[in-house]
């Protein structure tokens, strides 16, 4: 069994990064730690913000999920690849954004971005005090980083 | 700043499952309370669940309060507050700009706030009885 903490979507979750070389990263693909409870309906926008300002975002619905999952089961975790065009990045801190259009969640059926510890993906500026305090668990495709 | 709801999920083995997985009992709210303002904390829909026992944390400025509520459903939501710690700040009508008011309208818990000039938080611990 494992156990999940969960961040249920309301209006918004956030989650800050920061990019720490002097290069350009080329971002592919987001990839969040999504927990869908009930399959909800609406779709759901990832956005990498810097300041107010999207940069880049991608959109996906609880169907796409079950659909790369192969499953009609209406919950999973997942870590669940958000594409859009390919954006350049620089050194810096930017801001994932999740929100949704059409959604309402309620305890019997909502969409949930799932904390984990902190580790190499997920650097924290402060100590966390428990579970409930780890961040927002994801990915980063980085094109030409295996 | 912002609301926060976390859950506990117990999931089985697997990362999919057609069935819903154990919520964890307690779950982790916390809510701005925005200054001079009426507006909903969270929606409890009878169909789902019956009773909520929560404590809270409510600072407002320089004052605190710790404290408990039951709500209930019997027809309607009704709720009533048991004992608490510093400040008196939950109250049946805002008098003081650093107190506020929880009510239920409909299947809503609500707050009505004072003019208190700076934003206050409102932590809380509930546990749902499912229906």
């Amino acid at each position: 069994m494992t156990t999940l903490v969960v961040q249920r979507l309301n209006a918004e979750l956030s989650q800050s990064f920061r990019l720490s070389l002097d290069t350009r990263y080329n971002i592919g693909a987001v990839i969040p730690y999504i927990y869908m409870h009930n399959a909800p309906a609406g779709t759901f926008t990832l956005s990498i913000k810097s300041g107010a300002t999207v940069l880049a975002l991608g959109s996906f619905t609880c169907a796409d999920i079950k659909t790369a999952l192969g499953s009609a089961n209406d919950y999973a975790h997942v870590f669940y690849p958000v594409n859009f065009e390919t954006t350049q990045l620089g050194r810096g801190t930017y801001t994932l954004e999740l929100t949704a259009s059409g959604y309402s969640p309620t305890e019997s059926s909502y969409i949930g971005w799932i904390q984990q510890h902190e580790d190499l993906n997920n650097l924290l500026d402060y100590e966390p005090l428990s579970d409930a305090q780890n961040p927002l668990a994801f990915r980063l495709k980085i094109w030409g980083i295996p | 700043m912002g609301d926060t709801l976390t859950r506990l999920i117990n999931f089985a083995d697997g990362f999919t499952s057609a069935t819903a997985p154990d919520v964890g009992g307690t779950t982790l709210e916390s809510y701005d309370i925005l200054n001079n303002t009426t507006a909903t904390l969270f929606t409890v829909l009878p169909a789902e669940t019956t009773s909520v026992f929560a404590n809270f944390e409510l600072t407002r400025s320089t004052y605190e309060q710790a404290g408990s509520f039951i709500a209930a459903y019997g027809g309607s939501w009704s709720i009533q507050f048991g004992n608490y710690m510093g400040d008196d700040l939950v109250q049946d009508t805002v008098v003081n700009p650093q107190e506020i008011r929880l009510f239920f309208s409909g299947n809503d818990l609500r707050y009505e706030s004072g003019n208190i000039g700076s934003m206050g938080k409102l932590k809380l611990s509930i546990t749902r009885v499912t229906a």
